[in-house]
């Protein structure tokens, strides 16, 4: 064989990991999660499940050995809601989405920042990878929170929009299907 | 809906250390925005003056960075401003309002302060036989601002 050839084929042979990139549809919608002087926060819940994306968050972190990163978090999204959603307040991950706190942290939340009055929080994590893609689990949050912006703004902007902003608020139908690829069959081995 | 209530008493549980750092770092970068503007400068202005890459400074005013003493000096003498100062370093503000009253009158003035501060006076202090003009005067300093 010659050489172009026979080199991806030495890799696989030795056991190397291939991205398979399954992708899953998923029914998720965007629901109310709390309103402040200058921001009106919302969530994003998979169908079928009781919990929000922010709840899951909160259920895992909420614990004393993250006391202090979760407190600081805590703190910013009121102090975020106080003062407004400005750009510099997330750290840029594409897009519309965030990431905060920007700094002084071991946690990561992802947000989908629509303007400065409307932050959609999602699901984050342990920050333990330079970047959220290298991290399956961070990156499968950012894929639901940008699939979700991908579809509002399709919907939004559209001839006949069904869905709309008015005021600091969503309105229409927050509900949509999206594509994400899981965590747990991201990777196979070969 | 089911956690609004659990991030309420979970807001409540907060350090004060945390809140106080969260504060200040916000406060530290509203107060280099504000120089900023007032100079007519910009952010890649000021990572210049810095000798940084603009993206460490766009770290820096995020809103959450850790600022030492000798990051704040830096942007300081950058700005040719300061960027804090201590309750003791703060100078008294002295400032006089008047208005006319009659004896016997209530008044409570309200002083424009950004705290909302709101004086009032007795009637039982005013010693005058007819209308007057009343010179207040009003002393404030970061220590009771706070």
């Amino acid at each position: 064989l010659p050489f172009f050839l026979s080199y991806p084929l030495f890799f696989i042979n030795k056991g190397l990991i291939l991205k398979l990139n399954l992708k899953v549809k998923r029914k998720v919608s965007i629901v109310p999660f709390e309103k402040h002087d200058q921001v009106v926060y919302y969530t994003i819940r998979f169908a079928g499940e009781e919990d929000t994306e922010f709840d899951k968050f909160f259920d895992k972190y909420d614990i004393d050995e993250f006391g202090e990163d979760f407190d600081i978090i805590t703190e910013w999204l009121y102090k975020i809601g106080e003062e407004g959603a400005i750009e510099r307040f997330f750290r840029p991950e594409g897009g519309r989405i965030g990431a905060i706190p920007v700094e002084t942290n071991r946690l990561r939340l992802y947000c989908l920042r629509i303007n400065e009055c409307v932050v959609i929080l999602g699901n984050g994590g342990e920050k333990t990878t330079r970047s959220y893609q290298e991290d399956p689990e961070l990156n499968e949050y950012v894929q639901a929170l940008r699939e979700t912006e991908k579809h509002l703004m399709a919907r939004m902007s559209s001839a006949n929009p069904r869905a709309s902003m008015y005021n600091c608020q969503l309105f229409g139908n927050l509900d949509f299907e999206i594509e994400i690829t899981p965590e747990t069959e991201n990777e196979e081995k070969k | 809906m089911k956690k609004k209530n659990s991030i309420l008493e979970r807001r409540k549980k907060v350090g004060q250390d945390v809140k106080n750092m969260v504060a200040h770092s916000m406060a530290t970068v509203k107060e280099i925005y504000r120089i900023l503007d007032k100079n007519g400068l910009t952010q890649k202005e000021l990572a210049q003056r810095l000798g940084k890459f603009e993206s460490e400074i766009s770290k820096w005013l995020s809103g959450t960075h850790n600022f030492t003493y000798l990051t704040v000096g830096k942007i300081e003498a950058a700005l040719g401003e300061r960027l804090i100062i201590t309750v003791s370093e703060a100078p008294i503000v002295m400032q006089f309002y008047s208005m006319t009253v009659k004896q016997g009158d209530d008044f409570v003035m309200s002083i424009p302060s950004e705290r909302g501060s709101v004086l009032g006076i007795d009637k039982s202090q005013m010693l005058l036989d007819s209308e007057a003009e009343v010179q207040v005067e009003v002393r404030e300093s970061c220590a009771q601002l706070n």
